[in-house]
């Protein structure tokens, strides 16, 4: 005799343990295709107009390059440095080296508020013309205009970060379950993201999250179909042929 | 698609700023379609693959009855019609889903309307 309660019970926890592991699939799909901001300069316009030998020259655009700044002629045999600090991606640089730039702005901003030091002194004009051109060199022109303004600047894993806003809002929600039905969100929650997935009048669409469930569509119904299968198995409720559906839909 | 849209002369009345991939021209005269491709996956199988696509049809005009009115005909043109795809057997073009967007501003200030739907489109490559 079968009991059919338990199979059902049993069916959909196992469909909704997987469905959650499919949504942080989904979610990680996403979270790769969506469009980051592009508010670094890639060509900075010193580095752009200088020749070789001025670039062998000048230590400030050799360390912008990330090449020795010592420069070749000095340091004819490189020497291999090794660190016990793992090398971190370029993009992690990046974000370190504009939440530096970010923070820097900050103090500036901070010392001119409260009025330290005397308006318009030597020494504070220097440092806030360097930090402008630290800035111009760092990030695009529309870049800067997005970190001044704030626009870009967003919080990700506790951390302040600049660009990745989008990007960073992309969660998959706890499944949830009424009466036969399993339900996993994976949910973009940037104002903007309905206007990068469906695109507007203004701009053309980049969408990123329906494509992430397209493909893994496939991925997600296996991890269904195993769950369901070691939890039968697992329960010893006998053998059943069990068709999966699973539907993709959008909510705005 | 726009081949298909194309073939349908009410629709081809009925669009007068044409048919765009992506993003229209600045100026172009409504109503209008865009469409574009959101997905495209490749489903391999023992006896050949198959092309899983999903495309975007968003239909812009002046008043949502326009809007309502193309994407209707745009529905009729394209739902559970045999498309014309080069080296390829088309399985299924089929709406899937309503795009849901709303009233928007364009650039020049008019009020517009956007409606559309998302098109899945199988074809089989053996």
């Amino acid at each position: 005799m079968i009991d059919f309660s338990a199979l059902v019970q049993t069916v959909q926890e196992a469909v909704a343990l997987g469905l959650g592991e499919g949504a942080e699939i989904v979610a990680r799909g996403a979270r790769q295709k969506a469009p980051v901001r592009r508010i670094f300069s890639n060509r900075g316009p010193v580095i752009g107009t200088k020749t070789a030998s001025e670039i062998e020259e000048s230590r400030d655009i050799r360390a912008s390059l990330g090449l020795s700044v010592e420069g070749s002629r000095d340091n004819p045999s490189p020497r291999i440095v090794r660190s016990r600090i793992p090398p971190r991606r370029w993009m992690d640089r990046r974000l370190s080296q504009a939440n530096q730039l970010l923070a820097d702005r900050d103090a500036v901003m901070a010392r001119r508020l409260s009025g330290f030091g005397k308006a318009g002194s030597p020494r504070r004009l220097q440092q806030f013309h360097a930090n402008q051109k630290a800035w111009r060199t760092a990030l695009s022109a529309r870049g800067a205009y997005e970190v001044r303004t704030r626009r870009a600047v967003g919080r990700f894993g506790g951390h302040r970060t600049i660009g990745g806003t989008l990007r960073a809002s992309i969660t998959a929600e706890p499944v949830t379950r009424s009466g036969g039905k399993s339900v996993a969100w994976v949910i973009a929650s940037a104002e903007y993201a309905k206007y990068m997935e469906f695109g507007t009048v203004h701009a053309a669409a980049h969408p990123f999250l329906r494509p992430a469930a397209e493909e893994s569509r496939q991925k997600v119904a296996a991890i269904v179909g195993d769950q369901v299968r070691a939890a039968i198995s697992q329960a010893r409720l006998g053998k059943f042929e069990i068709e999966i559906v699973i539907p993709i839909g959008v909510q705005v | 698609m726009v081949q298909a849209m194309r073939a349908s002369s009410p629709l081809v009345a009925a669009i007068v700023g044409g048919v765009n991939e992506g993003m229209a021209p600045r100026k172009v005269r409504y109503p209008f379609i865009v469409y574009q491709l959101v997905s495209s996956v490749r489903e391999r199988q023992f006896d050949g693959q198959q092309i899983h696509s999903l495309w975007d049809v968003s239909v812009y005009a002046e008043n949502p009855v326009d809007a309502n009115n193309v994407d209707a005909l745009v529905n009729a043109a394209l739902d559970d019609k045999d498309l014309a795809v080069d080296g390829q057997t088309t399985m299924l073009c089929r709406r899937v889903t309503d795009l849901p967007t709303g009233p928007d501003i364009d650039s020049r200030g008019r009020r517009i309307w956007q409606a559309g739907g998302s098109y899945s489109v199988w074809t089989d490559l053996t």
